[in-house]
């Protein structure tokens, strides 16, 4: 356990060398991919989103691979098409694939694509596949997708429907440095150009082995039944909640809970880890009423309240 | 290394025989407070020790299956802060078998050496609990030494049941034939619901107010239990007889039975002798 601790501190002291401050975003994210699962980075624009997934590309040695979306992008500038090439005087289509061939792949303001490009995006998070034509392609193991989304803006662009973010794992809000953090982001950037060029610490076969181990982490019974209240009280607490989240939030919160018991060296879930995990996996499966957001609620203030309910 | 399922049902066998251990001494002491109160109220050991047993082991059998029931592991997590959350997910997970449970449990084994087993022992209520009862059987022998009774209930028994209308025998001379009980030897009554026992004790009017008695439809059963039923015969006065009017005079019956008898019968009676005589 303090050997996949220790791996781990070095891979997040690693990222602190390109990225300031954001620890807990940094740890989210890596918790997504511990538990073989997607990411919803929300922020606002210059936080750094799209610097942090690739620099935890280049820790982890993965294949990165970035798609800017807006209105116009298709379904085959992500998953590539079929062109004609010629040999030897024959002519025959092969295959160019596109950016979601990759281990990480970065969807940045993923609500700018249409429903369209955006369930290809889905198809690939879900089944670890994309289909052209007729044939289906399996994507290389592991296999993460971390979507940006922007929450001011939102004229002109496609919010995932309900049923779309349900399978993102966690939504990370990725908030503003502090004043310190940003003094600290100015000198590194704003003056002489260093090569900060992370080391790399784990690599694929490592993280499918850690991936194995998180589903192996231990919980307690009372813990397991705290977490399952938590998510069916969302369902239940209709004073404020108009839709709670599914089952897969339930599955979700057990299992980012294990991934984060595993990176703070713990070989079992503690009520900590669930406290901390509800809010990324909750807050973008449930839909506040007109009561909540009158009583000028967020969903994290709801969680917050479920949590205390649950007495966790 | 030992198997932390072993360590685990160590665990539980420890800390039940250390609650078995509490609640056998609670029940002693509730067996000893109800007994004492008893003995000062009721005269009947036997029955006292019986009825002081039903509450003491009422106690013992609830108390034992929420000791056994009640999770030990918790108990451990409470006294050794360090293992929270840690032990119960062990033991949650016995039967599993993965890297990180293996790890945990060597790292469980590991840190269960530190718990010692004299930590869950409460000395200050076992010896609380041992001293309540001490004092209680010196109680005991002193209240029982000195027939202490703080409401003697046969006599608030015997002034209540003296009053029923028990007409064992009008004048109440005799309750058997041939004794007669008077005076020091006059019955007294105990009952119990049904039931009357009349036993010999100084009582002038065994029978008590009979406007007050009123059994109604009511079955009386009536034992009698004689305490002092010496007969004095020396003091008892012989009634002499008289023979002469208590007995036959031969000779009445004699010439009764000679002037019943006819001529023939006379000669036939004579015919006999006279024949027995000749031989």
């Amino acid at each position: 356990m303090k050997r996949v601790k220790d791996i781990f501190d070095s891979l997040f002291k690693e990222v602190s060398k390109v990225i300031v401050g954001q620890d807990e975003v940094v740890e989210q994210v890596v918790t997504a991919i511990l538990c073989d699962s997607n990411a919803l980075l929300e922020g606002y624009p210059g936080l750094a989103k799209t610097l942090m997934v690739k620099t935890l590309a280049d820790t982890m040695s993965l294949k990165f691979s970035r798609i800017q979306s807006t209105p116009d992008l298709m379904p085959s500038d992500i998953t590539g098409t079929y062109i004609l090439e010629q040999h030897d005087g024959k002519r025959q289509f092969k295959f160019q694939s596109g950016p979601i061939f990759a281990n990480i792949v970065l969807a940045d303001e993923i609500n700018r694509a249409t429903p369209k490009t955006q369930s290809v995006l889905l198809e690939a998070m879900q089944e670890k596949q994309v289909t052209v034509g007729t044939e289906t392609f399996k994507l290389e193991l592991p296999f993460f997708v971390l979507a940006t989304q922007n929450p001011i803006e939102q004229e002109g662009t496609y919010p995932l429907p309900e049923a779309q973010s349900d399978r993102f794992l966690l939504k990370i809000k990725v908030a503003y440095p502090t004043q310190a953090e940003e003094e600290e982001i100015v000198n590194m950037y704003a003056g002489d150009i260093k090569e900060n060029k992370p080391k790399t610490i784990l690599n694929k076969e490592r993280i499918i082995y850690i991936q194995n181990l998180v589903r192996q982490v231990p919980i307690a019974n009372d813990i397991k039944q705290k977490a399952v209240k938590i998510v069916t009280s969302t369902r239940e607490n209709k004073d404020l909640i108009d839709y709670g989240a599914s089952p897969r939030a339930s599955i979700g919160l057990i299992l980012s809970a294990k991934a984060r018991a595993l990176l703070k060296g713990r070989a079992y879930v503690s009520k900590e880890d669930l406290k901390e995990m509800a809010y990324p996996v909750l807050r973008h499966r449930i839909v506040l009423n007109f009561e909540a957001e009158r009583k000028g609620m967020t969903t994290d203030d709801v969680i917050k309240e479920l949590i205390e309910k649950a007495k966790l | 290394m030992k198997d932390f399922k072993e360590v685990v049902k160590e665990i539980n066998q420890t800390l039940n025989d250390i609650l078995i251990f509490e609640s056998l001494m609670s029940m002693i002491i509730i067996f000893l407070v109800v007994y004492i109160v008893l003995s000062l109220l009721f005269p009947y050991p036997y029955l006292n020790i019986v009825v002081s047993m039903i509450p003491a082991f009422v106690y013992l059998v609830r108390s034992v299956v929420a000791d056994v029931k009640e999770n030990k592991i918790r108990d451990v997590e409470k006294k050794y802060p360090s293992l929270n959350e840690k032990l119960r997910t062990a033991a949650d997970n016995l039967d599993d078998s993965g890297v990180i449970v293996g790890v945990l449990e060597d790292q469980l084994v590991k840190e269960l050496k530190e718990v010692k087993s004299s930590s869950f022992v409460n000395t200050n209520k076992i010896i609380w609990k041992v001293a309540a009862a001490v004092s209680l059987c010196f109680l005991m022998i002193f209240t029982a030494s000195l027939d202490m009774h703080i409401y003697n209930f046969r006599e608030l028994i015997k002034d209540g049941v003296a009053s029923f209308p028990v007409k064992i025998r009008e004048n109440g001379d005799s309750i058997s034939d041939g004794f007669s009980f008077s005076g020091a030897n006059t019955p007294s009554v105990v009952t119990t619901e049904d039931e009357i026992i009349i036993s010999g004790e100084d009582d002038d009017d065994i029978f008590g107010d009979q406007s007050v008695a009123q059994l109604s439809d009511k079955e009386l059963t009536v034992k009698i239990t004689p305490i002092s039923f010496e007969v004095e015969v020396r003091e008892e006065e012989t009634s002499e007889r008289n023979y002469d009017t208590v007995y036959f005079d031969e000779r009445d019956m004699y010439e009764d039975s000679v002037a019943s008898l006819t001529k023939e019968q006379n000669e036939i009676v004579k015919a006999y002798f006279k024949k027995l005589a000749e031989g």
